[in-house]
């Protein structure tokens, strides 16, 4: 969630990613369709635009899976974040492809007809006698129910909607995602069944909801390992300036790992709970730097901004108190935290990352800190307490 | 499907997507503006990105631009 709504939060990583996931997208779809051409007798050969359709349907549900298998593949393995990072441009993705497969689909199937390509669509979709009672019910149904939801959800895919529906509503309408899996799930099958188009959807199916379903359930039974020890040398990671107020921003350690470092106003109360807080110091501007990666889903934790005091997540708002890394009171989640200091308006960090939900005293923006606090020992951990 | 039950549903969808198209073009900014600072000062393409949202959830929309401005909206309001 930013500062300020702009069209596409693009960054360097996400420019790469957008471009490297449609050169994949488009090299996949002429592969297909070139493959099919070369493969198959004049007699039996299918049409190009045909081969399009299937080849986006294809790529779509490809897509799909790769967006509901990334969660629980990064809880499984911490180093695949780069994907998670960035799933919100592979779901808008997917259902700009997805559309296009529905589009073509109507076209191609309806458009040529006497009828509303949309009526002839909801008419003509015959039950199949041969599929038995599975063919009564036909598989567009469930394509075009599935293409509804993945509209809605790629239509609320901007901080504008989380921000404004909240994020239990933003939440609970996105985890309709699994409902339209479903739907497509059985817009293949019936397909196949009623169409019968050959081994190839079918296996693909199995294939995705093996991996779907399997990686949900090993993800329930892993914990992901505590942050180990790691080299304990400062090191600039960028400028005070680099990071707007109450906002935050994201970085790597030398050894890859994403931190977000939070420019913030020290709170002005409890003072009880920040020990070192006097008066004279509430309301500074001061930095502090946590683990870029939200509890909840693995959100961009340095994408978010500071809101009534505690990072708050882009994703689905989950919130932390920047200098303890952990959230507020009722909740638990806590985050591992990073000593900081502040050198002639550069950040500093200490890339061994603390035990989560360390306390550790934000670097004050205006008095650098002469004097490298003591990495050696984490700082008193205050629990539950904050 | 017949064909009347099928012509209905077409015209009640574009019923609903015209009515979201009002709203979004007329009701909701003025009501948005209000409650979210960041939309005032927002570019225009943006906003054009917000449109197919705005067609297709204006009944929610307006349900949040009614709502009282210190209803809880994030991750304190529970688990999201």
């Amino acid at each position: 969630m930013s500062l300020a709504y702009r069209l596409v939060q693009w960054n360097r990583h996400k420019i790469v990613y957008d471009l490297c996931l449609w050169a994949g997208i488009v090299c996949f779809l002429g592969v297909f369709i070139g493959v099919s051409l070369a493969t198959t007798a004049p007699p039996h050969q299918v049409r190009p635009e045909a081969l399009l359709l299937r080849g986006l349907a294809f790529t779509a549900f490809f897509l799909l899976t790769v967006t509901l298998c990334i969660g629980p593949l990064h809880r499984l393995i911490p180093s695949t974040a780069p994907l998670l990072y960035n799933r919100r441009h592979l779901g808008v993705s997917m259902f700009a492809v997805s559309a296009a497969h529905g589009l073509l689909a109507l076209l191609y199937y309806h458009g040529f007809g006497a009828q509303n390509p949309a009526i002839s669509l909801l008419t003509n979709a015959k039950p199949s006698a041969a599929a038995g009672p599975l063919g009564l019910f036909p598989f567009e149904w469930f394509g075009i129910a599935s293409l509804l939801i993945l509209f809605l959800m790629a239509a609320t895919s901007h901080d504008f909607w989380l921000k404004n529906l909240g994020p239990k509503t933003w939440k609970r309408l996105h985890i309709l995602v699994y409902a339209a899996y479903a739907m497509l799930v059985a817009h293949i099958a019936l397909g196949y069944l009623q169409r019968g188009v050959g081994p190839l959807p079918v296996i693909l199916l199995l294939i995705s909801v093996a991996s779907v379903v399997g990686l949900q359930i090993a993800s329930r039974f892993v914990r992901r390992p505590s942050s180990s020890k790691q080299q304990n040398e400062w090191v600039e990671l960028c400028r005070v300036s680099d990071i707007e107020p109450n906002a935050a921003k994201t970085v790597s350690l030398p050894n890859g790992t994403r931190v977000a470092v939070i420019r913030h106003t020290r709170p002005r109360k409890p003072r009880k709970e920040h020990p070192g807080t006097t008066k004279d110091r509430e309301g500074q501007e001061v930095i502090s730097c946590v683990s870029n990666t939200c509890r909840h889903q693995g959100g961009p934790l340095g994408e978010g901004r500071v809101i009534d005091g505690c990072l708050t997540c882009p994703w689905h708002g989950y919130q932390y108190l920047p200098a303890e890394g952990q959230s507020p009171p009722p909740f638990t989640e806590k985050l591992p935290t990073y000593q900081v200091r502040v050198v002639d308006g550069g950040v500093q960090v200490d890339p061994q990352a603390l035990p989560e939900g360390t306390r550790v005293e934000p670097a004050s923006i205006g008095q650098p800190i002469a004097t490298p606090p003591k990495t050696t020992q984490a700082p008193p951990s205050n629990g539950s307490d904050a | 499907m017949p064909i009347e039950i099928a012509a209905l549903l077409i015209v009640c969808l574009l019923f609903y997507a015209g009515v979201g198209l009002v709203a979004a073009f007329l009701w909701l900014p003025k009501r948005l503006n209000n409650q979210d600072d960041a939309v005032r000062t927002a570019p225009k393409a943006v906003r054009l990105v917000w449109l197919p949202g705005m067609v297709a959830l204006w009944p929610v929309l307006l349900a949040i631009t009614n709502r009282k401005p210190d209803e809880p909206q994030n991750h304190q309001a529970g688990d999201a």
